[in-house]
């Protein structure tokens, strides 16, 4: 058995990943072993990344290595300005003041982190891990790379920093080639001649040479707002009241291109645990991160009215995994950042809406808003429309769509009629079997028994018979409804109640088995 | 003394609006008439009063099919769209547009809402459902589907189709027949759904008209009555159906004595 990871006071009692576990307990007889769990560190970077969120939108995981180190990436263009404390040179304060609360709030949360920042990827990632400078505490501004200067501050880090595969670093390093700055001074034909194209190109893309494309998680919206707060929020009023003022700050965004969103999410982002750092033991202690409840909303029209995207959020915020904090909560529950996100928007040009009795247009609008509202409280598969479908089937003549997705059809014509033969208001999903004495071969019965009621026949009409679809590309299977020819009938009984009633399959000449009779609806 | 009609004609208007049944003026919905002048003038609005609800009781299919013929009436002008509720129960019968396409109602202009839940939770949700449904003035009718609905509750929905200007209709299948046993609740009026035997047909062992055995217990302002009435559908034109009075049952002979004959055979 090897170590696979190793904390920073393990590293510095001399273990190191890779090592067998006889020699690490050897070394440091201290020491506390945990089985490696790759799945769960990505899943908890792949939360660290979610939780960045609150820097930028742009965010994505660099992957896990060898030795359990985890990484980041996170795209600050234009987000930095928003964390400087004053206005004059807000980019370069920005960006100070974010690395400080990037590192301060791990720290806070219990894990150990290092930050650089640099015009490229390449180098943020070099100064982050191997450069002395990388920002491992709060206040330290040599972690950040001044705009074009990568290539005075990766000279002197060693090539491992170029994310190099360990074969070439192992063939640089018997050419005495230890540091960045020494493949620098070498002629760039022999290098990839004798090494591959990878070091010149890593090389190219750590100096801003070439472009390195990087895939966020998830995809940055383009549509969002956002609330940082100082003191955390600790009132369910206060946290609704700020919901408000980001959703018509987004929506005024919206107006100003005519487009409206079609689903919204809000991130709510809790302050967490974690304020005890426990760093003493050898091993990693692990401690919780504030916890991130989202909402998502959708509509079935694009919308921009605050009040309707503000009642769909409303309707789901009561029912949050975990409520919202109130005065007795935890301060771990409070909201500290809040984003509210246009996942979708479509075009929705400018439209006169309060104009009372408006007309079909304000009609629409009107059922639009009220299935938002039904969907979001039961969910989009309970609100419904009918669809007609090519089928003579009665149970396969009717589906049934949802009402938030589709739109809706004009209303200003009736369908043709379909069917010429009646049809019952009510149909049962499933045909019930009863008990039926009739004439063969085709007369309708005289009586019949369901649900324990039983039922003499005083009219009937009939039979319809449907034939099974035998061009159905998938039939039921041999022995479900639907394979046989149904004789339809429909019947009244002495009291004057209408049924639909039908007989499965033909009279045969096996006497023993005859065909089964079912229920199937109720006429008015 | 003399009252001039003005002063009494402006009382009256007091009253109603009181009562939530404004007769004139503008600003108040629509009567949903019967097309049938022996029933619309027997209700003191000339119709089933707009912006307000209305219990409908009696068996499954002919109470649906009353409900769904009163709501297609209801969506004649400019067809507005139309939401029905109902619990979300796998075993009961469910609408089939089709079907409810004979009554009058336009399928593709309704919208189903089906409750999730059971029992008392699942009645809120759907008077909660319903009470939103009708505060929305875009839609043209609401129809739903709930057993439990006390006072309170009936009297919240008939604020919010006042609110609204909606129609509601409350389709309770499971009260019982004895309506001095129901609980009173708060709705303009409630009518009680029977199958009657269809109306003659030749030969006499078929269906004829559906008929229904309509009766009126309590209306707001008016006196309780009982009608036979009949749906005349008109296959080729489904929005051409309606409403008429059923002339009196003659006699009827019973099932022709020759069929009786037949070889039977007992099945499944």
């Amino acid at each position: 058995m090897r170590l696979a990871a190793a904390n920073l006071t393990a590293q510095e009692a001399g273990l190191f990943p890779g090592q067998t576990l006889a020699d690490a307990r050897a070394l440091e007889p201290g020491v506390t072993v945990d089985d490696a769990d790759p799945a769960g560190d990505l899943e908890t970077l792949s939360s660290f990344a979610t939780w960045c969120g609150r820097y930028t939108p742009w965010t994505a995981i660099d992957g896990l290595e060898d030795g359990g180190a985890g990484g980041l990436w996170l795209d600050i263009t234009g987000c930095a300005h928003l964390f400087a404390p004053t206005k004059s040179k807000p980019d370069e304060q920005g960006e100070t003041a974010l690395l400080d609360d990037l590192v301060r709030r791990f720290a806070a949360a219990g894990y150990s982190a290092r930050a650089g920042l640099a015009d490229t990827p390449g180098a943020a990632w070099a100064i982050a891990r191997f450069s002395s400078a990388a920002a491992t505490r709060i206040r330290n501004a040599n972690a950040i790379v001044p705009p074009g200067k990568q290539q005075a501050a990766l000279a002197p880090l060693p090539i491992t920093a170029l994310r190099l595969p360990p074969e070439t670093i192992d063939g640089l390093a018997r050419l005495g080639l230890r540091h960045i700055g020494d493949l620098m001074a070498l002629p760039r034909a022999g290098l990839a001649r004798r090494f591959g194209e990878t070091v010149t190109r890593r090389l190219d893309q750590a100096l801003g040479h070439l472009p390195e494309p990087l895939s966020p998680q998830p995809p940055a919206p383009s549509w969002r707002v956002c609330a940082n707060f100082a003191e955390p929020l600790g009132e369910p009023a206060s946290v609704t009241a700020v919901v408000r003022r980001l959703t018509e700050a987004l929506c005024e965004r919206l107006a100003s291109v005519d487009r409206g969103a079609r689903r919204l999410e809000l991130a709510l982002y809790r302050v967490g645990g974690g304020n005890g750092v426990k760093t003493g033991g050898v091993a990693a202690s692990v401690i919780s991160k504030g916890r991130i409840d989202t909402v998502t909303v959708g509509t079935s029209r694009a919308s921009r009215d605050p009040g309707h995207l503000l009642r769909l959020i409303n309707e789901q915020l009561d029912r949050l995994p975990e409520p919202l904090p109130d005065s007795s909560a935890a301060v771990e529950q409070a909201i500290e950042f809040l984003t509210v996100t246009a996942v979708t928007t479509a075009p929705l040009s400018a439209a006169q809406t309060s104009y009372i009795g408006g007309g079909q247009q304000s009609d629409a609008i009107g059922l639009e808003q009220l299935i938002d509202r039904l969907a979001a409280r039961f969910g989009a598969g309970n609100v419904v429309r009918f669809a007609p479908r090519e089928s003579h089937l009665p149970e396969r003549a009717q589906t049934v769509v949802s009402a938030l997705g589709s739109t809706a059809e004009p209303l200003s014509q009736p369908p043709p009629p379909t069917v010429m033969c009646p049809r019952p208001p009510r149909l049962l999903p499933h045909p019930e079997p009863v008990t039926a004495i009739a004439p063969v071969p085709d007369d309708p019965p005289l009586q019949f028994r369901w649900r324990r009621h039983s039922h003499r026949i005083a009219r009937a009409e009939g039979p319809e018979r449907l034939a099974p679809e035998w061009w159905h590309p998938t039939p039921l299977g041999p022995s479900s409804l639907g394979n046989d020819t149904r004789d339809y009938y429909r019947v009244e009984d002495s009291d004057g109640r209408r049924f639909w009633l039908y007989r499965d399959g033909l009279y045969s000449d096996d006497i023993a088995d005859p065909p089964r009779w079912y229920l199937h609806g109720f006429f008015g | 003394m003399a009252i001039d009609n003005a002063t009494l004609s402006r009382l009256r208007g007091r009253i109603s609006a009181l009562e939530g049944t404004a007769l004139d003026g503008s600003e108040a919905p629509r009567a949903v008439s019967f097309g049938l002048a022996a029933v619309d003038d027997h209700l003191p609005t000339g119709g089933l009063a707009g912006g307000s609800v209305h219990e409908i009781t009696g068996g499954s299919g002919s109470a649906t099919a009353f409900a769904a013929a009163l709501a297609g009436r209801a969506q004649r002008l400019h067809r507005p769209p139309l939401v029905w509720i109902a619990p979300r129960i796998d075993q009961r019968e469910s609408l089939y547009g089709p079907g409810l396409a004979a009554f009058g109602l336009d399928p593709v202009a309704l919208t189903v809402v089906r409750i999730p839940g059971h029992g008392r939770k699942g009645a809120a949700q759907a008077l909660w459902a319903m009470e939103e449904a009708l505060r929305t003035p875009a839609i043209g009718a609401v129809c739903a589907e709930i057993d439990a609905v006390d006072l309170t509750a009936s009297r919240r929905l008939q604020l919010a189709a006042e609110a609204g200007g909606t129609f509601g209709l409350l389709l309770r299948g499971s009260v019982s027949n004895d309506s001095a046993a129901v609980p009173p609740i708060a709705s303009v009026t409630r009518w009680r759904i029977t199958a009657a035997p269809s109306g003659p047909a030749w030969p006499t062992s078929l269906l004829g008209i559906t008929r229904w055995q309509v009766e009126l217990l309590r209306v707001r302002g008016g006196q309780p009555y009982h009608w036979l009435l009949e749906w005349r559908h008109d296959p080729i034109d489904e929005t051409a159906g309606g409403f008429a009075l059923a002339a009196a049952s003659g006699d009827r002979p019973a099932m022709p004595a020759a069929e009786q004959t037949l070889p039977l055979a007992r099945t499944g």
